[in-house]
């Protein structure tokens, strides 16, 4: 009986619903949502951006993944060596969403630089959703050596 | 930190988040990276908007395709370059693919599809006859 019932509410919802979540996206989820978000299970409200970083000839590239985003919204700034990159948008409170993956409404993610990176050169470029920040690096001064005399 | 008192990897292996900003795979140690893009689907009057959160492509790189009840969306981009390495990856939305399936109400002869900002935007009206369908008021004589 209880089978029965299982069944037809699944199918209620299948046939109510546009998409069936995948599991995939549920490890996705708890994965890459900070730790807090996690064991409070809490909706997720806003979207954590996800980053990579490569390194290319002796200068740190870091990207940041902000689909949908305009670049006047978003903001670089640096203190000391703190690279904190943050956004803040008046939402829409209309839109209707029948799934609801992403916002990136507001955010804000920190990055510590090493101590060779070049602060006076970091660069940015903001295209197709992506934030690209350059960061050069300078060599680093070895321990010095003291002579004795 | 090694005993003469330098950092062992002084690159970007110092480059950490801020401690409560850090993602659960960075404590369990687990690398991950997430290669499926993120949808929403949003409802007007009118019409289903689905939006595919996948930046960094070029519009050339998707397809859309329409399977019985089913709208599939995939990428694919050739771009790789060898000379950058990575020393962290949590995104890589160069391959993948997603599938939907669309509800008995909409029109599949209207899917339209646009790429702004990294998000790809497929909008599919409505039947004339769930249009119909939503909610109206009824005036009171």
């Amino acid at each position: 009986m209880h089978k029965t019932q299982n069944r037809r509410a699944y199918r209620a919802h299948r046939d109510s619903g546009f998409f069936a979540p995948t599991f995939g996206n549920i490890i996705n989820e708890i994965l890459n949502s900070p730790l807090n978000e996690v064991v409070t299970d809490k909706p997720k409200k806003y979207t954590y951006p996800l980053a990579n970083v490569m390194s290319s000839d002796g200068t740190y590239i870091l990207t940041l993944a902000i689909p949908g985003v305009a670049k006047d919204d978003v903001s670089i700034e640096l203190d000391k060596n703190k690279l904190i990159i943050k956004s803040e948008i008046e939402e829409d409170t209309e839109t209707k969403f029948r799934l609801r993956e992403f916002n990136y409404a507001k955010f804000e993610r920190a990055f510590t630089l090493s101590e060779d990176a070049d602060t006076d050169n970091i660069s940015a470029k903001f295209e197709n959703g992506i934030l690209t920040i350059s960061i050069p690096t300078v060599e680093e001064a070895g321990p010095k050596k003291v002579e004795i005399g | 930190m090694n005993t003469n008192g330098t950092t062992s990897n002084p690159a970007f292996g110092s480059l950490i988040d801020g401690l409560f900003n850090r993602s659960i795979s960075d404590i369990v140690g687990a690398d991950y990276t997430n290669e499926s893009p993120s949808v929403n689907i949003i409802e007007t009057d009118d019409s289903f908007e689905i939006e595919v959160a996948a930046p960094g492509l070029s519009k050339e790189d998707f397809a859309i395709s329409i399977e019985k009840d089913h709208l599939n969306v995939s990428a694919k981009s050739e771009e790789t370059n060898s000379e950058i390495s990575f020393k962290r990856k949590e995104y890589d939305f160069k391959v993948f693919s997603r599938k939907f399936r669309l509800p008995k109400t909409v029109d599949k002869e209207t899917i339209k599809a646009k790429y702004d900002l990294g998000i790809l935007k497929i909008t599919v009206d409505k039947t004339p006859e769930a249009k119909e369908k939503g909610p109206r008021t009824i005036d009171i004589d």
